[in-house]
């Protein structure tokens, strides 16, 4: 087959020139009817336009009113909701201290307020149970629960302080007339964990023990024939003193201030002149803050005072406590936000720990 | 297809042509490497490399080049370099001081010129040796044999190893000795020592070396030699029983019948003088001489002289540095004054750039419709950031060029002071620059590795070194060590009374310091400022510490904090029942000066070993925690994190109490068990003599005082074992310990 049988071309060609031909023409014939129909539209555009700035130059006098009416309901509802939020958020952040978990603990009504404490990080609860057994409650979801033997001896495990870098936990056992202050060195990745004697005595009662700012001093009460001293030792070298009479020691953040109980009042020492000031009947002292502190009254109150100023001003520090539990003991957590409460139940009759904040 | 041709002859006639030429130099050029003292060294010593260059055919002006890399052709890739200039048939020795740590890896010389490796042979250094290193120099290979004792009878199980040396092998620099422990010569070989050796050999024994020398009737040459630090009478020959000069020390040995030849008649057998932290020990007889020379309990005579005679003492006492001085160097890059910028600004910097600047200018140019003015704007915006950014961050980095020395200083008398110093450079504005450094200092230039530091500079081979095209603004570091002459000394009277040290301090040193204090144990007493020419009196309580201070304080957060847990490193604590008295003083030490105008700060610590003074009744109290107690044997579940508390679950621990640092006739021990610590173990302590274990009371005190020596091992140390018979684990603390004699000399 050659090619011109293949791709017949003349004839075709002629007959597509001629169709194109056509098609311009009826093209050509239809753009002043597309021209027309713009121009009627242009018209009616421009009509319409006319109208609405017609009705716009009328507005004042008949849209006002219900715009007006609009725009002011919705101001005042703005107004509103700010007015509630910023009210919302006064009542909230007034200092009021509340409970964000309720029981995170119970302890049977026995129990030694002293036997529970919170970590600095406030990551962890720690408390003697059963006499005989450190244990941890987590409160991040980073850590988990521990429970560590005590040594086996002889008597009953009954206060308890987490030191300040979290790692150890100062122990008080009581075996009869004699009085033993633990250290024991928390479990980790690392190591199992072990216990050191620092202190044994007899004849004496040993108790709420409390951490130095750098770990190497440990404060604690010794009661002995009724009287009671403030005694502290070194857990770096073999150095022991006495350091006041009274209960309750609790070191200030920085070292610098040591609150604690003498004759129903909370007491506040400063450390590098000795001088002591009174802040009013309590017990139970902890440090918020460097400066800040509270303490419990005797009708549960929780009390808090500021040593920066002087002299030192106390006030009521309001408790969102909407269960019947009566406050016994508040213990800060070194980051000053969380509380660790220690409430006493008395239907039935236990001790209820829960945490707050602030 | 020609030129593929061309190329290929082209790159073979390169290649072979530059790789032809070097092995034609390798063929006239000879390297040769010596080592002081046969290749003696220790892992924690430094190492002088002789370098001896021979160009047999051709003049040569190039460098002598020392590098960890077997050098590919032509490529510098360097560690240290030396320029030398060697004319033809010649000879030249270059020397390169580095410490022996660096040296242990696969090393090159290589010598270069234009850029060329004319010659290249790999360093081939003897592996450093392990525990204790005795060189002798006598004529006789087997003189001082018996310094060899058994590993097991050696302190800590470490071996001793006897080296002989030619005198010829003595170097003449006082460091290059720090290979050895003990250098034992015979008097006999005197006369070949000259004097330059002999200074180095005195310099050394002030630095802590230990020397032996055996004189028998008429070996006059090297005794009179050393009178300055022992003066001994010459012409007074004559003999001694034997049996009754060594009856302190043959440890009940059968004894020797016969007459022993001395040097001097009215001298003991055995004379030992303390000169700065060393000893030097005078043999009054031959030690090469019979019957005594091969009597078979000549090691067990030597084991007790060496005890007695307070050699053990002083080689126990003896610093463990780390070579390189990590921490001088970490604490020398901290330079005051010099600001890096906050990362954190970094990332904001470069985050708004890259997200606000571009995309913006691209919004901006896209609405006025000149979206092709991007190619000029945006690159131009990079450019002005940069040079803003150089020209106002580069003044809140650092404004001048700026140098950090941190030194340590170890008084040894007035005259005599060792030294060790680190310090880093920066240069503003330039990519090279100088530093000299003091005759007595041997330095190295280091840049941070990897890994580790490594050397990298140029050296003249003594007082200069050169860094050059430094990248901008990177520190470069230096490492020094060497001594001081004539900085004076404190004047330092104390004693302890009770738990009390009590006495005066004068400053008679050359510099003033901001912070002074006395180091007993783990405590430090602060005595504040001391002022040049100023005295103190210090009456202060002794805490029976166990562990230090500073060690439970948490990490750093600061700077500031950091700065001062490296400063913390620096000051380090003294070993072995050393007390010291520590200055602290930033005047300017400027062992390592750059050659630039630049800002120059100091840290320097100044210290100096304290010997307590005897109270009335001339007893000396070493007071708790000065002596050791280490480690000895445990068993059962055990660990320490800190090594000042162990914790024990089923299974003992036995410590060793280290009596045996002291140079005291000791008189009384004690151990305060009685502390509740220690309550919940059972306690005994060995009791050599009748080899049994003797149990401590509950809560009592560890005294002993007359059966003291029978208690002692045959180290004198006391053995004190702590047992937990239940799985609970319980911790006690290092058992430090105090104790009283009366100081031999």
């Amino acid at each position: 087959m050659s090619e011109k049988e293949k791709y017949p071309q003349d004839h075709t060609d002629d007959q597509t020139v001629s169709q194109l031909l056509t098609h311009l023409k009826r093209m050509r014939r239809s753009v002043p009817v597309n021209y027309q129909l713009k121009a009627d539209l242009k018209k009616q555009l421009l009509e319409r336009m006319k109208e609405l700035e017609a009705q716009k130059a009328q507005a004042p006098t008949g849209g006002q009113p219900l715009w007006k009416s609009r725009k002011l309901l919705w101001i005042s509802c703005a107004a509103m909701v700010v007015a509630l939020s910023v009210g919302a958020f006064l009542w909230w952040s007034d200092g009021a201290v509340t409970i964000n978990r309720h029981e995170v603990l119970a302890l049977p009504a026995e129990a030694s307020v002293e036997q529970v404490d919170i970590d600095g990080a406030a990551t962890q609860i720690a408390y003697i149970a059963q006499q005989s057994e450190l244990r941890t409650i987590p409160i991040d979801s980073d850590t988990k629960p521990v429970t560590v033997k005590l040594p086996p001896t002889n008597g009953k495990y009954v206060a308890l302080a987490w030191s300040n870098k979290g790692n150890q936990i100062a122990v008080v056992e009581q075996a009869g007339q004699l009085s033993r202050l633990w250290i024991v060195e928390m479990p980790t990745a690392y190591s199992t964990g072990s216990s050191r004697l620092l202190k044994e005595e007899e004849g004496v009662a040993y108790g709420s023990p409390s951490w130095s700012q750098h770990d190497d001093s440990i404060a604690y009460t010794r009661s002995k024939g009724g009287n009671d001293e403030i005694w502290v030792s070194s857990t770096i070298s073999y150095q022991e003193w006495k350091l006041a009479e009274g209960s309750q020691p609790e070191w200030s953040p920085d070292g610098r201030f040591l609150a604690f109980r003498k004759a129903g009042a909370v007491q506040v020492m400063e450390m590098r002149t000795g001088l002591i000031a009174m802040l009013g009947q309590g017990q139970w002292a902890s440090w918020r803050s460097e400066q800040e502190l509270t303490y419990t009254q005797p009708d549960g109150q929780l009390m808090e005072a500021n040593v920066a100023d002087e002299p030192f001003v106390t006030k009521e520090l309001p408790l969102r406590n909407p269960y019947t539990a009566e406050l016994i003991r508040g213990n800060w957590a070194a980051n000053g936000k969380q509380i660790l409460l220690v409430l006493r139940e008395n239907q039935p009759q236990e001790l209820v720990i829960s945490l707050a904040s602030r | 297809m020609k030129w593929k041709w061309v190329l290929v002859f082209a790159v073979a006639w390169f290649g072979f042509g530059f790789a032809g030429q070097p092995a034609q130099a390798e063929n006239n050029m000879n390297i040769e490497v010596k080592l002081p003292m046969g290749g003696i060294s220790k892992y924690e010593s430094w190492m002088r490399l002789e370098v001896t260059i021979t160009s047999e055919e051709n003049d040569v002006a190039g460098y002598v080049e020392l590098s960890r890399r077997a050098l590919p052709k032509n490529l510098r890739q360097a560690n240290m370099r030396q320029p030398v200039k060697l004319e033809k048939g010649k000879s030249t020795t270059l020397f390169f001081d580095l410490p022996m740590q660096m040296l242990v890896h696969d090393w090159y010389i290589h010598v270069t010129q234009n850029g060329q490796v004319l010659k290249s042979e790999k360093l081939r250094i003897p592996f450093p040796k392990d525990g204790q290193t005795i060189g002798v120099v006598d004529e006789g290979g087997n003189t001082f044999h018996f310094l060899a004792v058994n590993t097991s009878q050696s302190k800590m199980n470490q071996p001793i190893s006897v080296h002989n040396l030619t005198p010829d092998m003595l170097p003449d620099k006082s460091w290059l000795y720090d290979s050895l422990d003990v250098l034992a010569i015979s008097s006999k070989q005197g006369a070949l020592i000259d004097d330059a050796q002999l200074a180095a050999i005195k310099e050394w024994i002030k630095l802590g070396g230990v020397v032996i020398l055996s004189a028998g009737p008429d070996q006059d040459a090297l005794v009179q030699r050393f009178r300055d630090i022992l003066p001994i009478q010459t012409g007074q020959k004559g003999s001694v029983p034997l049996a009754e000069a060594l009856r302190d020390y043959a440890g009940g040995k059968p004894a020797l019948p016969g007459d022993l030849g001395v040097y001097n008649r009215n001298l003991p057998l055995y004379v030992a003088k303390q000169s700065g932290n060393g000893l030097f020990l005078f043999v009054n007889y031959d030690v090469t001489a019979e019957p005594l020379a091969s009597w078979q309990y000549n090691p067990l005579l030597w084991q007790n002289v060496m005890a007695q005679q307070g050699v053990t003492t002083v080689l126990e006492n003896k610093r463990h540095y780390d070579p390189l001085s990590r921490s001088f160097l970490e604490l020398s890059k901290k330079i005051p004054d010099v600001q890096t910028p906050p990362p954190v600004w970094m990332v904001v910097m470069w985050g708004s750039y890259v997200l606000l600047v571009a995309p913006l200018a691209y919004l901006v140019l896209k609405k006025v419709g000149r979206r092709e003015w991007a190619w000029g704007i945006i690159p131009g915006a990079a450019i002005l950031m940069a040079v803003g950014i150089f020209a106002i961050g580069k003044p809140l980095v650092v404004k001048t060029n700026a140098s950090y020395s941190i030194s340590e200083i170890s008084i040894l008398d007035e005259k005599l002071a060792k030294a060790r110093t680190a310090s880093t450079f920066l240069a503003v504005d330039k990519d090279g620059y100088d530093v000299i450094v003091e005759p007595s200092i041997v330095a190295v230039p280091l840049s941070q590795g990897r890994s580790d530091y490594e050397p990298e500079g140029l050296t003249d081979g003594s007082r200069l070194l050169s860094y050059r095209n430094l990248p901008y603004l990177t520190p470069r570091q230096a490492l020094g060590f060497g001594v001081l002459q004539n900085i004076g000394a404190f004047d330092v009277d104390v004693r302890v009374e009770e738990n009390r040290l009590v006495g005066k301090v004068k400053n008679n040193t050359v510099y003033s310091y901001e912070q002074t204090f006395i180091e007993v144990g783990l405590q430090r007493i602060s005595l504040g400022a001391l002022k040049k020419g100023e005295e103190k009196q210090i009456d202060s309580v002794l805490e029976w510490l166990f562990m230090p201070r500073n060690l439970e304080q948490d990490s750093p957060d600061s700077p500031e904090e950091r700065r001062k847990q490296l400063q913390e490193g620096v000051i380090g604590y003294a070993q072995g029942g050393q007390v010291r008295l520590i200055g602290i003083t930033t005047e300017p030490v400027p062992l390592m000066k750059m050659q630039e105008p630049h800002q120059a700060h100091y840290w320097n610590v100044v210290n100096q070993n304290v010997q307590l003074q005897p109270q009335a009744d001339g007893k000396v109290i070493l007071p708790y925690g000065l002596l050791n107690a280490v480690l000895s044997e445990a068993s059962g579940d055990y660990e320490t994190n800190t090594g000042y508390l162990w914790q024990l679950g089923k299974g003992s621990i036995t410590f060793e109490l280290e009596t045996d640092a002291t140079n005291l006739e000791l008189k009384r021990l004690l151990v305060p068990l009685d502390h509740s610590s220690y309550r919940p173990f059972h306690i005994e302590y060995f009791h050599q003599k009748s080899g049994k274990w003797r149990t401590v009371e509950r809560g009592t005190k560890l005294v002993l005082a007359q059966e003291l020596h029978d208690a002692l091992t045959a180290n004198r140390t006391l053995l004190l074992r702590f047992t937990n018979s239940t799985a609970t684990r319980l911790t006690l603390p290092t058992p430090f310990f105090q104790m009283e004699g009366v100081r031999k000399w």
